[in-house]
């Protein structure tokens, strides 16, 4: 029989339904997104779709090879293009040709020296798209190719080609607590993994216009994450003060982390030509050139050497991680930084060592993505933490039992200690139960099929919210504003970028005003309405916007409250908002709307809008030695893969996901879901078919028919089980969980593929070369134990186990 | 962005081909595959004929001596879905059916599908390789886990079609018509190989057309299957697949045909394998041996020999649904 390819497989079940509005507020339920229907129909106005008269369309002209000199740069041709109104290059820049985001390393345009595939040789304006890019083509570079290096760690050995001058090590961050500990250690297991890098994906790409005003300020209309960010990066090419530009956020078609840091780079080009031109510049990359030259996730190689004793208790970590900055840092620090402090997990580990170092390469450049380095070195974790599992003869969930933090035992790698109640193995006993562990698990298997079964878990502990190294940007702004009809509006300055902001705001304020979310309109920010708010990234978008917006109501109601009182006959600390009323605390029949309180303030010309501020509560963190609190607080998050594994042809299906996640409070249940949902799929599909081709540092697989990303056919079904607390800290409670969703999810596949196969896998993406090249070897599962120490059973374990 | 071209609408098929024996001139059937060439800048046109006014090129039809004639505008989707074509051609309904996504096939055609571009990334991609006129294979040394294992000669890619095994397999004729009159072809002489000229794909003049697939009636006993490996559930190129087509009488195989998809720069067919099977029922056991003998004399490049086991799955799993 034919049989076309899969369809979607599964529906998702979610959560339990969550209460719909009720006098309770909003707050946990799943009313309609406010921007949800615009997208489904299509009628969401991107950047792309803007347009202005005179507008003109921005090209860029990049190198084709990722380590030269630049000798030479012709433009006449490009100049000589029907429609072309300037072509500029590093010479003619106004302000600093500079977009590094922490290290000052990477010009706007390459002026001398190329150092990755991409580089910004010449920019373009021109009446039309096409004559933008054909200039572009146009541009005659020539380049004298100089050596390169592709591999993080052949770029640390002495003689390796130098990207910058100063030498390929970036820098080293390190954890240390108590010594090796290798003495007290029945099994020892030592690995080395590879753990490959990611496109982000956004459906929408790179994309902003600029709109000068003269010479003197410049409006920037962009897709982005961190309209800030744009805000400095425009200024500093422009030599503009940062109140001459005004950077308004579009409606962004995700993000990811891919725009957070890479956005400046076109939005400093398309001011560079606004300026040139007197007129708005459109800058839109098209898709392959996005994926070729746009920020990747980092490529990391993670060497481990971790110890239990034989009652499977965790006895020490030693971690060495490099990580592929490419050929600039961007925000590699930070993207480091949290990589390190995550490298071993939500365990209890007495002795703990972890090495990070970052690297320079003339590959892509690495910059955020969802998860920020966690991803990679929970693969890593959670891959040693099954083998060593397996090494004591224990079931992985028993191992991960015994060593879980809970509230007895706190101290992260860093000292930390957790803010109670920890609920890792809360996680880990929902997750395992949604995905039938036991069950799976005490069904007889045929071991003599080509498809292999496999169920894998993996657990991350997520520090949420920016790292104390991002101290100084974690900081918020809000600004509600009542109106005379009861409606109110509010700004803020962190981004909805697909994730569910705008609904997350609606709801924090409807919930703190006590009024229905519809009567709520949340405006995408505006650099001129809101200060410096920090980076949408991080999971901090509802906790730090939201936090604002609560400081906003606290001081609204101020000068609310005693005309609530007025209007209500009672003392002003007896009035509480709910249910779209004003009423008296204990008596809720004698209440007034909120359009009537509005109405009194408008009437008595009292002040209706108030401004919020949030900043994190300042910490202590060594930076040499990671000790301290590099996160205010943090969340754990347990994923459960099934899947099947055709061992002769290597393809692997990941069944279902079972997801648990502690997110201290539910803000909007259909959002949070999503995340979750997304975030594993995301997860899933760096995990087993996406692979970044790289060919002396050229992508030559930029576009969705050569990266494969996962279709509707591989999603997983997802089973979600949220577990809520109180104690988190954020609004409500709640806690972030963009990040979060993704992390453990590759890890958890990986280990049920291992499970179903038999034969340990160290590199991702599983794609069926991988697999192949994996069974061939088929070497059993193997590990050292200490020569002094008794040694333990060494046989293959079986599949499916 | 797509360049700027002509666009034409003929209505006869005379005028088409009298058009595209123009240079620069291209077909345009569902245009999935060429609107991504000119878009990605692979090749120029100058001006693009359509074929979607010609109204004889459309649709499947009993022939005469009880096969098949399938117009080459029929799309994938219908071609999948005809039950005469899943009735007595499974092998061809399984292929179009695992081609692309379901938008795709409701968009490409039969006659587009066999002459779709390679899918070398290098070649679609920004290099001025061999088979583009330039002076090396990139492939050949750097990103080739998708290339070919057999066939390969200056030029390595795999020919992307999940049709044209099945109807090599099939013994299906391709009927060509230019502006100085028709000719057949069989499917299994239509593709050129690298090692005959590495600059073009078929034996398609300027001008030429492919008007319909003749697929020749099957004798009873005859069963199809094609098998297609790939990384991703939908919309994804074949890594390996195998298109098998076998006459059975009293249980056992009198007639086979083996084609090896994801292969080689052509549908790849492995009369080894045939005789395995050609006189044998098929236990496990033949069909591990023809499994073996289909892959024997692979020539893998530095990252693609898996290919090799993933062949030799796809046939083994496909002769098996045979059994
Ligand atoms: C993203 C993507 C994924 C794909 N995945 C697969 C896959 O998994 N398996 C698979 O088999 N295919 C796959 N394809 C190819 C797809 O099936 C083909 O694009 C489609 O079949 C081509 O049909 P078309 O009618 O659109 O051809 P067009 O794009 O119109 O034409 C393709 C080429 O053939 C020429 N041509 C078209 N018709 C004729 C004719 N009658 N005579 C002579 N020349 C002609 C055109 O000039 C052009 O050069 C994929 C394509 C895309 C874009
Ligand atoms: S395999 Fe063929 S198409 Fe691909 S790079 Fe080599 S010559 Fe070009």
């Amino acid at each position: 029989m034919p049989r076309p390819d899969a369809e979607p497989r599964h529906r998702t079940r979610g959560s339990d339904p969550g209460p719909r509005t009720t006098d309770h507020g909003p707050l946990g339920g799943r009313h309609e997104r406010p921007d949800a229907r615009a997208k489904v129909a299509g009628s969401t106005r991107y950047v792309g779709d803007l347009s202005l008269p005179g507008m003109l369309h921005a090209g860029v002209a990049v190198a084709p090879i990722a380590s030269a000199r630049v000798l030479a740069l012709d433009t006449a041709a490009a100049r000589a293009v029907d429609g072309v109104e300037a072509v500029v290059t590093a010479a003619a820049l106004p302000g600093a040709n500079l977009v590094g985001v922490i290290f000052p390393d990477q010009p706007l345009l390459a002026a001398d020296r190329v150092r990755m595939v991409g580089d910004r040789l010449a920019l373009v304006a021109a009446r039309t798209p096409e004559a933008a890019w054909r200039a572009a083509r146009l541009v005659e570079a020539t380049l004298e190719p100089l050596p390169a290096v592709h591999d993080p760690v052949a770029a640390l050995v002495p003689g390796a080609p130098l990207v910058h001058d100063g030498g390929n090590l970036v820098r080293t961050f390190q954890v240390a607590r108590g010594d090796a500990g290798r003495r007290s250690a029945d099994v020892v297991v030592e690995a080395l993994y590879h753990v490959g890098g990611q496109e982000h994906a956004y459906l929408e790409p790179q994309g902003c216009l600029a709109i000068p005003e003269g010479r003197s300020r410049i409006t920037i209309i962009a897709s982005c994450q961190c309209p800030f960010y744009v805000q400095q990066a425009v200024a500093r090419v422009l030599g503009l003060p940062l109140a001459a530009v005004r950077v308004e956020q579009a409606p962004t078609g995700g993000g990811f982390g891919g725009k957070e840091d890479y956005p400046s780079e076109p939005a400093a080009c398309a001011a560079v030509l606004a300026f040139a031109t007197g007129r708005p510049v459109r800058f839109v990359l098209p898709r392959e050139l996005d994926m070729q030259v746009s920020t990747k996730r980092h490529a990391m190689v993670v060497r481990h050497r971790w110890g239990a004793d034989r009652n499977g208790r965790l006895r020490f970590a030693e971690v060495d991680a490099v990580l592929d900055a490419g050929a600039y840092v961007g925000i590699s620090t930070v993207v480091a930084e949290r990589a390190n402090v995550s490298a071993i997990g939500p365990y209890d580990v007495p002795n703990v060592h972890v090495r990070t170092r970052i690297a320079y390469t003339n590959n892509l450049f690495g910059g955020a993505f969802r998860g920020f380095g966690a991803p990679q070195v929970t693969w890593a974790a959670e891959a040693t933490i099954d083998r060593l599992a397996r090494a004591v003869g224990l079931d992985p969930l028993e191992f991960r039992r015994r060593n879980l933090l809970d509230d007895h035992r706190r101290r992260i790698c860093t000292g930390q200690l957790l803010r109670r109640p920890v609920l890792a193995r809360e996680c880990l006993d929902r997750a395992a139960t949604l995905a039938g562990w036991d069950e799976f698990h005490a069904r007889p298997r045929a071991a003599d099929t080509a498809t292999r079964e496999g169920m894998g878990i993996a657990l991350a502990l997520y520090g949420c919210n920016l790292h104390h190294g991002g101290q100084r940007l974690d900081r918020s702004s809000a600004v509600v504003i009542l109106q005379a009809d009861g409606s109110v509006v509010v700004r803020v300055g962190l981004t909805e970028i697909g994730q569910g902001n705008l609904v997350a705001c609606q709801t924090i304020a409807a919930q703190a005003l006590g009024v229905d979310p519809t009567a709520v309109q949340v405006w995408q920010p505006d650099t001129t309405t809101v200060a410096d708010s920090g980076p949408t990234v991080a999971s901090r978008g509802a906790h730090a916007s939201g936090m604002a917006i609560l400081d906003a109501v606290r001081r609204l109601r101020t000068r609310l409250d005693p005309v609530a009182a007025e209007l209500l006959g009672c003392r002003r600390e007896q009035v509480e908002l709910a249910a779209g009323r004003a009423r008296v605390a204990g008596e809720p029949d004698r209440s007034v709307t909120i359009a009537q309180v509005a109405a009194e303030l408008a009437a008595r010309r009292i002040e209706a809008i108030a401004t919020g501020w949030y900043r994190s509560r300042p910490r202590r963190f060594d930076a040499a030695t990671g000790e301290g609190e590099p996160y205010e607080f943090y969340a754990v998050a347990c994923h459960v893969a099934r899947v099947a594994v055709d061992r002769d042809l290597g393809v692997v299906r990941v069944e279902e996901v079972s997801a648990a996640h502690d997110v201290g409070r539910v803000i909007h249940r259909d959002a949070l879901e999503g995340q979750i949902q997304g975030g594993v799929v995301q997860g899933v599909g760096w995990g087993t078919t996406e692979r970044l081709a790289l060919d002396h540092g050229r992508l030559v697989n930029p576009s969705f028919t050569d990266y494969l990303i996962p279709t509707f056919a591989d999603a997983p079904k997802v089973n979600i089980a949220i577990v809520e607390s109180d104690g988190a800290g954020g609004p409500f409670g709640a806690k972030g969980v963009g990040e979060p969703a993704l992390i453990p999810a590759a890890a958890a596949v990986r280990n049920a593929v291992v499970a179903a196969l038999g034969v340990e896998l160290d590199a991702l993406p599983l794609v069926p070369p991988a697999i192949v090249a994996a069974l061939g070897d088929a070497h059993p599962f193997a590990w050292v134990a200490e020569e002094e120490h008794e040694h333990v059973r060494s046989e293959t374990v079986a599949p499916g186990r | 962005m797509i360049p700027a071209f002509n666009y034409l609408r003929p209505t006869t098929l005379a005028e088409a081909c009298a058009k595209l024996a123009s240079p620069k001139t291209h077909a345009h059937a569902g245009g999935t595959d060429l609107l991504g060439c000119l878009r990605d800048g692979v090749f120029a046109a100058d001006t693009v004929v359509s074929l979607s006014a010609v109204p004889e090129l459309r649709g499947v039809r009993k022939n005469l001596d009880g096969g098949l004639l399938i117009g080459a505008m029929t799309t994938l989707a219908e071609v999948g879905a005809d039950p005469a074509v899943a009735a007595g051609y499974a092998a061809l309904a399984e292929g179009a059916l695992a081609a692309a996504s379901p938008q795709l096939r409701n968009q490409g055609t039969l006659g587009g599908n066999l002459c779709q571009r390679p899918r070398c990334w290098y070649y679609r991609g920004d290099f001025h390789c061999a088979r583009k006129g330039g002076d090396k294979c990139y492939a050949v040394e750097g990103e080739n886990q998708f290339h070919c294992v057999f066939g390969g000669n200056v030029c390595f890619y795999v020919h992307p079609s999940d049709t044209a095994p099945a109807l090599v397999a099939l013994d299906a004729t391709v009927r060509i018509t230019g502006k100085d009159g028709s000719r057949s072809v069989p499917v299994g002489q239509f593709f050129v190989g690298p090692a005959t000229d590495y600059t073009r794909e078929t034996v398609l003049a300027p001008g030429e057309l492919v008007t319909e697939i003749v697929l020749p009636p099957q004798p009873p006993g005859t069963r199809g299957a094609y098998r297609k490996v790939r990384a991703r559930g939908a919309w994804d190129f074949a890594l390996a697949g195998a298109a098998v087509v076998a006459t059975l009488a009293g249980g056992r195989v009198s007639r086979a045909r083996i084609v090896l998809a994801g292969a080689a720069p052509v549908p790849w067919r492995v009369p080894d394998a045939e005789r395995e099977v050609t006189g044998q029922r098929l236990t496990e056991q033949v069909v591990r041996k023809a499994a073996a003998a289909a892959v024997r004399g692979a020539e893998p490049l530095a990252e693609n020999a898996y290919k090799v086991e993933l062949l030799r799955g796809a046939v083994e799993e496909a002769l098996l649904r045979l059994a």
